[in-house]
């Protein structure tokens, strides 16, 4: 419901409520706008309806029962929830994670990079009216569900690693079905870009708009593929290494301008669709590196780390999601904090949106991907 | 944008071919395989055979195999399950009088299923469960006034339930063919009836 | 790490007036404790000179007997990051704020307001953001108590494990004593 009041006699300004229920804001987030004309004047974005108090129920639920919780942060790439909680214990418990555990984890975040991009690119894509492109994007999307299913069983909130490594091995022939899906993602990115990143229409859309300058990018804390757009080459997997990611080749995409400029719209679509070929990259290397051994390290099943407290940050589809984590030696956590891609970027709204028309701001809300549940944890 | 003449017919060109482009695309999966299927009558098989194994579903429980630790208790975040164990002071036999796992809650999580040491809690490929009271979500395993004796596992044999170092390899001949499910067989599985509420529900 | 000690020692050099602590805990990382008025002063000599550009995470601690406020910056193209750790009291917990120096500080700080009450002197917008505007008490804190109700809408539903309660001890006739009964130990 686009709801209008009507704040000046005259008519000049408008104040437009664009959502809470709104098609192109993903979610329930509500786009207070104050309007000249067509043109915005003042954006005010009012968050928190999806408000969960996540990090409230982890100072109250024991260190491994939260796990399950951290899929729900970011619920269309809950992995990088998963891997940033448990990177977050592992350190403060000292625990030395298998490396084909490492290796596990990596796919598994990989291919929910490619999840979330595609839906990402697919929604994007809806925002400005093509429909069939979504279609697409989710029918690949499936795909990669399926091996989600059967690396985790689960479709969404995949729960998949545990405090010291992963639950269970890859169920034996599913890496042959991964490199096979592989091969067919690899043509299909192309034929993708026939059906719509290389449509002038689409182009003109969405070139010069909305630029965010590099060091705006950088204030506003922006991260993932929304910072690297902006032609800031910065990426935690391959400058604060974690994981496995070290032992792998892969390059970092920065948005320089294919078409249009540095930091438009088009460059953040861009950015994630070559993104998606670079992580599809990385599963390959990783299945067929795989090494031996176990999946997962000793740890009691009492689970009561020493006092400390760390920073732990992974590069999740959109941005640094980063767990800070304080221990006071007890059973429950004194205090988990999710910092995410899509609250950040949520920060940037109010620079760049003045001066936008109200079809640009869908356009512009849609290239930036937030997810209204990780903006409110 | 355009300056000249001539980028302006550029443009309209390159806006024509591109358009073309993409609906080639589209006019080329007019002749391949349908990927969808119609869920959930049109199907040949039960989505709930089409699962993979490890597809973690509605939890259940095999009460036959429970040694009565209380363990998943312990380790579920929620408190889905409830369980109650007796003991007779003159025999010394334990037994379990009550199972309950609340589904309503239950976020399948597969924390109570990794942690089962026999094997006795686990996912299901069930997944439809609607129903118009949330009691009806609490599945009874064990029926009120019911006394099961708690499972004494042999040493150094395999639990018959899913055995937690290599589920995969089960898994896998469940997956191959789908074993006929009886209810009266297996203690406690739950069948769903139409209406969405499981058969002990009805029963008890 | 290394990267804390030597920018307290940089710290220590170019702000002699401010005193400075290295602290860490058993286990995880090691922070630079500073007092909570020269906060602003600290991280805006750490913006221009060293070149910490990048804000990565702001969030409050209750530790139950004081109020923290934990900053990680991050230097993007030295890839050195700095964390720095504030105490408040639990009444009357005032900062400078940050916002003028980064952009995102703006919502990390109304955050940090929202959920621990923590006030930020100087913030140009300093207003509830996840709960709703007339929403009594700050979360996150350790003495915060669960309202039951908001508006007349319920918070509270009853557990349907003990609307059934009542079913079981109907049929508990067995004489066995409940000695090892584990029946309730679910909150
Ligand atoms: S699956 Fe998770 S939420 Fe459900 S009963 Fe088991 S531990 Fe609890
Ligand atoms: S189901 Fe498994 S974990 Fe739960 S009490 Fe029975 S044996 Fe223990």
């Amino acid at each position: 419901m686009t709801q209008l009041i009507l704040e000046d006699q005259h008519g000049e300004t408008t104040m437009v409520n664009m959502g809470p229920q709104h098609p192109s804001t993903h979610g329930v987030i509500n786009l207070r706008l104050l309007l000249q004309g067509e043109v915005i004047a003042k954006i005010d974005p009012i968050v928190g309806f999806l408000h969960r108090s996540i990090e409230k129920l982890g100072e109250m639920t024991p260190y491994p029962g939260f796990l399950p919780y951290t899929d729900r942060v970011d619920y269309l790439s809950a992995m990088f929830g998963n891997q940033v909680y448990c990177m977050a214990v592992e350190e403060l418990l000292g625990v030395e994670v298998p490396r084909r555990a490492e290796y596990l984890r990596v796919i598994a975040c990989e291919l929910n990079r490619i999840i979330s991009h595609l839906i990402a690119v697919g929604t994007m894509a809806m925002d400005l009216g093509a429909f069939t492109p979504f279609l697409h994007a989710i029918r690949e999307r499936e795909t990669v569900n399926d091996f989600m299913e059967r690396i985790c069983g689960a479709r969404i909130n995949y729960s998949y690693m545990r405090i010291g490594g992963v639950p269970r091995d890859l169920e034996p022939g599913l890496d042959k079905d991964i490199l096979k899906f592989l091969d067919r993602f690899e043509k299909f990115i192309p034929e993708f870009n026939r059906l719509i990143t290389g449509n002038e229409i689409f182009v003109r859309r969405l070139i010069d708009l909305a630029v965010i300058p590099a060091a705006d990018a950088i204030s506003c804390g922006l991260s993932g593929p929304n910072l690297r757009s902006s032609g800031v080459d910065y990426d935690l997997r391959r400058d604060r290494p974690y994981s496995a990611y070290p032992e792998f080749e892969f390059r970092v995409v920065t948005g320089e301008g294919y078409r249009g400029q540095t930091g438009d719209c088009y460059a953040r679509y861009w950015v994630r669709i070559d993104e998606m070929l670079e992580s599809a990259k990385i599963v390959r290397q990783a299945l067929l590196g795989l090494p031996e051994g176990d999946v997962k390290a000793k740890v009691p099943r009492k689970i009561t780390p020493p006092k400390g407290e760390v920073y732990s940050a992974v590069e999740s589809s959109r941005g640094e999601m980063g767990c800070y984590l304080v221990s006071d030696g007890g059973e429950q956590p004194l205090r988990v904090r999710f910092r995410t891609g899509s609250f950040t970027a949520m920060t940037v709204l109010p620079k760049i949106v003045p001066g936008l028309m109200v079809a640009d701001l869908t356009a512009f809300f849609g290239s930036l991907d937030v997810v209204a549940p990780e903006i409110d944890r | 944008m355009s300056s000249t003449v001539f980028d302006y017919f550029t443009n309209i060109r390159n806006a024509f071919t591109s358009i073309f482009h993409g609906l080639a695309v589209t006019f080329s999966y007019l002749f391949r395989k349908p990927t969808t299927i119609q869920y959930p009558d049109r199907i040949d098989t039960p989505v709930q055979q089409m699962l993979p194994p490890l597809f973690r579903g509605i939890l259940e429980v095999d009460v036959g195999l429970c040694i009565g630790c209380n363990l998943c208790e312990k380790t579920c975040p929620l408190g889905c399950l409830r369980t109650a164990v007796v003991r007779d002071p003159e025999t010394n036999q334990r037994y379990i009088t009550r199972f309950d796992v609340d589904i309503s809650k239950c976020m399948v999580c597969g924390l109570c299923s990794e942690n089962c040491p026999t094997g006795a809690v686990r996912h299901s490929t069930e997944f439809e469960a609607s129903t118009a009271n949330m009691v009806n979500l609490v599945i009874r395993y064990v029926k009120p006034g019911e006394r099961i004796p708690v499972h004494k596992p042999v040493k150094g044999e395999e639990s018959p339930g899913l055995p937690q170092n290599e589920p995969i390899a089960r898994a896998h001949k469940e997956w191959d063919e789908p074993p006929p499910v009886d209810p009266d067989q297996v203690r406690g599985r739950v069948r769903w009836k139409n209406d969405g509420a499981p058969e002990e529900e009805q029963s008890s | 790490m290394s990267d804390v000690k030597r920018m307290h020692e940089t710290l220590s050099r170019a702000l002699p007036d401010i005193p400075l602590e290295v602290e860490s805990a058993q286990a995880g990382m090691s922070w630079i404790h500073v007092p909570a008025e020269h906060i602003a002063a600290v991280i805006g000599h750490l913006r221009h000179t060293e070149g910490f550009d990048y804000l990565a995470c702001l969030t409050g601690i209750d530790t139950g007997e004081e109020l923290q406020i934990a900053y990680t910056l991050r230097s993007l193209p030295d890839k050195t990051e700095c964390a720095l750790k504030i105490s408040l009291p639990r009444d009357e917990a005032v900062v400078p704020t940050i916002s003028h120096l980064y952009g995102v500080a703006d919502w990390f700080e109304r955050e940090v307001f929202d959920l621990y009450g923590v006030h930020f002197d100087g913030h140009p917008d300093l207003r509830r953001i996840m709960m709703p505007d007339d929403w009594e008490g700050h979360p996150l804190r350790k003495d915060y108590v669960f309202p039951s109700e908001y508006h007349g809408i319920s918070a509270e539903r009853p557990d349907p494990h003990d609307l059934l309660d009542p079913e079981y001890e109907a049929c508990a006739v067995d004489p066995a004593p409940k000695s090892d009964s584990k029946e309730g130990s679910t909150s």
